[in-house]
């Protein structure tokens, strides 16, 4: 084959290439949503209709997210354990920096509210829902169990229960940004 | 015109090299006399595929793939229309005979070593297929949007976001969105209507690929060639399309007398996001994978575990060739026959909740099968080992 052929079929497969690529590259790409369709949004919850000791279980962008107004005993639970015996030591809350510890003081919604939890619902093994039990929760896909506190102590869970951004002002809850 | 089309296809045909003709194949073609009721499983999974594909397209005349309809378009099939229970009915509980006879197919393949010499590519031909029937029964598994569909999606799709590096990236390429949602249910639909005709197209190159390298027997060399084979019309087609009664009539027992054998009442509840079901479990041709996925403490174990399984089998051809003289080699059989065995057990376990003697079992059952695979490539790689340290100390 001479030079110039050879130079002339490679330069057509180099075409061909980006061809493809070109027609592959969107045709994949729509199969990804694009940042306008994960937008951030806002829920407010009224607080006053969660009685002490119970809890509620409300969807914010299509997730089931735990409110769950914790006895003054339960909360004395939480905080007996110590951090270092977790499976989890990070508090995993989006209102606290990242590297901060699973104190359940760095779980609450803020210092001051100690006895509002609010979690993302979703186990952080295989995203089923946990149900609602005395000492915490417990997830029935594959024995995951929650603390008070949300925290991993037991089952294949690898990370402890998310708290979403939030904001506690009296009465009332606004979770998102 | 069907003349025409014969003369057209067996011109086709006769370009390849070993192959004669169209007709004159399907006539003509030979089969070992000793091929027993194991071979006449092919013929019956390719007529079995062609049902789904047939009750299959017409659900989906029906089906709304939408998070809102998805669950009612399936109920209103089923009560309002002429012989809807009795299409969603076959299809439902023709899914899963599929997979019983399919995995018989698989272990006639393996017990009987169809797999090496000139069938490297029918194995390798068959185990994609199989890996695509997995992904179509799976998607098809998540369309009706019940309950056990809708958490088996979010379940397996965690699973997916174990892979290293690109997990989130393919997460998102399949869920299309944040959550579980509509975008999914979508491109799932899709995919089950597309894919099926994609094996149906691979099953016409395993067929054609059998003939090319002619069929395997289960007692090799025993008779001079010319005595040990029968022509395939009307001898085995005659005993096939018998094959394809007995599943008829087997399909139809389920369908008119026990239609909920596979079910469960999880799939009569609609997809509800806020409560996970106790006790869910993947249909039964997931269980051997799904006890492998979640008997790892790590998520990123039970995915490569389960990846490497898929690749080993794929590979077989290539690391099973040659078993010559190797310990494996005389108790190929039975180890063989283990492996289903171990599989099957570790089907039952997958369906339990986990205890001690699950996990012994999940644990020796996962060995062996790791075994099978890994030790005639560990004893061929010894046996070089030793032939060049021979050769170096002559």
């Amino acid at each position: 084959m001479k030079f110039s052929d050879e130079l002339s079929c490679s330069l057509a497969c180099v075409a061909v290439a980006i061809g493809i690529g070109m027609v592959a590259w969107p045709v994949a790409s729509q199969f990804v949503p694009n940042a306008y369709s994960v937008l951030a949004s806002k829920l407010e919850v009224n607080l006053s209709a969660i009685s002490p000791g119970h809890s509620i279980t409300i969807s914010w962008l299509g997730t089931p997210v735990f409110v769950r107004n914790r006895l003054a005993l339960e909360v004395k639970a939480a905080r007996r354990g110590r951090v270092c015996e977790l499976k989890d030591k990070l508090a995993r809350n989006a209102n606290f920096g990242p590297s901060c510890l699973a104190f359940d003081r760095n779980r609450c919604v803020d210092r001051r509210s100690e006895n509002w939890l609010v979690v993302l619902a979703p186990c952080t093994h295989l995203g089923c829902i946990p149900d609602v039990t005395s000492y915490g929760w417990y997830c029935a896909c594959h024995g995951s169990c929650y603390d008070l506190s949300g925290r991993i102590v037991k089952g294949p869970a690898p990370e402890n229960l998310k708290v979403p951004k939030c904001v506690y002002k009296t009465g009332l809850l606004i979770i998102g940004k | 015109m069907a003349n025409l089309l014969a003369l057209a296809l067996s011109q086709y045909f006769c370009i390849k090299p070993g192959l004669t003709s169209w007709t004159t194949q399907l006539c003509c073609f030979e089969v070992p006399k000793h091929a027993n009721l194991l071979y006449v499983l092919g013929g019956v999974l390719l007529f079995a595929l062609c049902l789904q594909i047939l009750t299959g397209l017409s659900m989906a005349i029906h089906y709304l793939p939408s998070a809102a309809n998805a669950f009612e378009s399936i109920n209103e099939l089923v009560r309002k229309f002429k012989y809807g229970w009795l299409v969603r009915s076959a299809h439902v509980n023709g899914a899963s005979l599929f997979f019983c006879v399919l995995y018989l197919h698989i272990f006639k393949a393996v017990y009987y070593r169809s797999y090496i010499g000139s069938r490297k590519l029918v194995w390798v031909i068959g185990s994609a297929m199989y890996v695509l029937v997995l992904c179509t029964s799976f998607m098809g598994f998540v369309l009706p949007w019940s309950q056990l569909s809708y958490w088996a999606a979010v379940v397996i799709t965690n699973f997916v976001e174990a892979v290293p590096a690109a997990g989130k990236w393919i997460k998102l390429f399949v869920l299309g969105g944040v959550n579980v949602r509509d975008p999914m249910l979508k491109r799932f639909f899709v995919f089950h209507c597309f894919v099926p005709f994609v094996v149906l197209f691979l099953a016409v190159l395993h067929v054609v690929f059998v003939h090319l390298a002619t069929q395997n027997s289960p007692v090799p060399n025993r008779l001079p060639l010319h005595d040990s084979c029968v022509k395939m019309f009307p001898f085995f087609a005659l005993k096939d399309v018998m094959f394809v009664f007995v599943y008829l009539l087997v399909l139809c027992f389920l369908c008119l007398v026990a239609p909920n054998t596979f079910l469960s009442r999880h799939n009569y509840t609609p997809a509800n996001y806020y409560v996970t079901p106790t006790g869910i479990k993947p249909e039964w041709y997931f269980l051997p994978y799904y006890s492998v996925l979640r008997g790892f403490e790590s998520k990123l174990f039970g995915v490569f575990a389960v990846m490497s399984a898929l690749v080993f089998m794929v590979l077989m051809p290539y690391t099973h060739e040659n078993l010559s003289s190797t310990v494996f080699e005389s108790f190929y059989k039975l180890s063989a026959t283990v492996l289903f065995l171990s599989l099957f057990c570790l089907g039952i376990v997958g369906a339990f909740e986990f205890g001690f003697y699950s996990d012994l079992v999940l644990k020796l059952c996962t060995t062996w099968c790791l075994a099978f695979f890994l030790c005639p490539c560990a004893s061929r790689c010894w046996r070089e080992l030793k032939l060049k340290i021979l050769k170096q100390s002559w």
